[in-house]
Order: C-alpha cells, then sequence, then structure tokens
C-alpha cells in the first residue's frame, strides 16, 4: 500500500512564477476524454506522467504552454515520487466521493505480503 | 413486458470516472452543493457536505421528534381526550401543557431546575413573610382590644 498521505496541491516557482498544482473533477474528466485511464497497465509510466502532470496544470494554469509545462516536468526531481503523488491526487477526486472515510466500525484491515 | 426487458432497462454501473461523478453529481447538488463547487473546487470538499448533511438529516430527525411531543402534550392536556369531566376538573399536577419547550441540553435542564428552585425559595419566604405580618397584627388587635376593655 501506497506511504503516500493525501496530497492536495503541489506548489513550487519556476522562472519566477508561483505554480499551484491541483485537479477539480472537470480538469479529471478531461483528461480522460484526451485518454487518460487510471490504473490502466498499457500505458508507460512516462506517458502517464505526462499526461497527469498536463492535467494538473488545468485547474489554475490551464493558459499555460505545453511547451513550458513540458520543460517544467523535465526540471523535476524524484520523478517516480511524482508520479505516486500525482496518482493520489487524481484518487482524491473520486474516493472522496465514497464514504470510506467516515467511520471505520464494521469495515476490514487487510494487509499484503510479498 | 418479460425479464429480459427488465434486465436492459436497469442502469448499469458506472465504468469510467466520468461516469462516476455524474453519477454522483445529482446526490451532491441535493446535499446543497454548487455546480462550480463540485466541478472546479477542491475534490475533498464534498467530505465536508457529507457530514453537514448528516448532521442536517440528524437535526430534522430530531425535530420531528420533539414536535411529535408537543403534539402529543397537547392532546394530552385536550378536555376532549379526558371524556366528560366533572364540572371544576382540573389536570393533575404537571399533566398540562408545558409553560417552557423543553430543556435542549442537560445544562439548560440544570439552569432550570435551579431557577425552579429559587423561584419557589422566594415563594416560600413571601410566604413566611405574610404569616409573620398577619401575626403581628394580630397580636395587635389583641393588645388594643384588651387595652378598650
Amino acid at each position: 500500500m501506497s506511504d503516500i498521505k493525501t496530497v492536495n496541491q503541489i506548489n513550487f516557482d519556476y522562472n519566477g512564477k508561483h505554480y499551484c498544482l491541483e485537479y477539480s473533477r472537470e480538469a479529471v474528466k478531461r483528461m480522460e476524454a484526451a485518454g487518460f485511464k487510471p490504473g490502466e497497465s498499457g500505458s508507460t509510466p512516462m506517458i502517464e506522467l505526462d499526461m497527469l502532470w498536463a492535467g494538473a496544470f488545468y485547474k489554475n494554469h490551464r493558459r499555460e504552454s505545453s511547451h513550458v509545462i513540458e520543460q517544467i516536468l523535465g526540471k523535476m526531481k524524484d520523478k517516480l515520487k511524482l508520479l505516486e503523488v500525482l496518482r493520489s491526487m487524481v484518487a482524491e477526486t473520486y474516493n472522496s466521493l465514497m464514504n470510506e472515510d467516515e467511520g471505520d466500525e464494521g469495515n476490514v484491515e487487510w494487509t499484503a505480503t510479498i | 413486458m418479460d425479464g429480459d426487458d427488465l434486465e436492459e432497462s436497469e442502469p448499469s454501473e458506472p465504468q469510467t470516472l466520468a461516469e462516476i461523478f455524474n453519477w454522483a453529481f445529482p446526490y451532491y447538488l441535493a446535499m446543497g452543493m454548487t455546480y462550480d463547487e463540485f466541478w472546479h473546487g477542491a475534490p475533498s470538499l464534498v467530505k465536508a457536505y457529507r457530514k453537514a448533511y448528516d448532521m442536517k438529516r440528524h437535526e430534522r430527525n430530531y425535530e420531528l421528534w420533539l414536535q411529535g411531543r408537543y403534539i402529543f402534550e397537547a392532546l394530552r392536556c385536550a378536555p376532549l381526550l379526558v371524556g366528560f369531566p366533572d364540572k371544576g376538573y382540573k389536570p393533575p399536577s404537571g399533566a398540562g401543557y408545558p409553560e417552557q419547550p423543553y430543556p435542549m441540553s442537560e445544562r439548560e435542564a440544570r439552569e432550570r431546575e435551579i431557577q425552579r428552585e429559587n423561584e419557589n425559595t422566594k415563594r416560600f419566604i413571601a410566604q413566611l413573610e405574610a404569616e409573620s405580618k398577619r401575626n403581628m397584627e394580630k397580636k395587635k388587635q389583641e393588645v388594643t382590644s384588651s387595652g378598650d376593655d
């Protein structure tokens, strides 16, 4: 199971401009229409990262050029962790619709072993 | 209409994220969320709306229960339900319609109890004072009447 806690935003400065990346349901809907499929094993992590990264700009920086978006991604460190954080942020858009966080009574605890 | 038709008309499970969002959207609209909050707002905002909706439902349930109790109290002391009471019939003490709404908390109930005790004490003191005044006047009258003799 992932050790990433629920992250809502990614904040950073690039070329003197502040960026706040987050997802809305509208953004995720558009990403899906553009071909993004969460949990799809067919796409490579890099393609998935590209889509997730571009989609994270939709809510607050939708006018940013794709060239700059790609450029920033190229400069981001620790891309595997970034991918995991972006996945968890997208998951929050649909997981939050479920009642799972409210009251643990009767739920079954489970662990995975290798 | 046979069974096959019925199966076809059943709504299918949402498959894509867009379908999940579209399926959930009316529920959150019913909870008071706006279009903009659902589609463009912070995704976790729905949790607060669910919690608030749950609180509202509990409150409404309590209000309906309370209303039922007030109606019950009103009916309980309605002369019609007492049957054909004798002339001068008075309902037993405490059986009348409550003079105040029911207390909403333990604290309010305690405060009312203290207030009731204070009022009883004041009434008792007033009775004592009135009685001692009456006794004084009685004695005064006795003294004046014995003086006349």
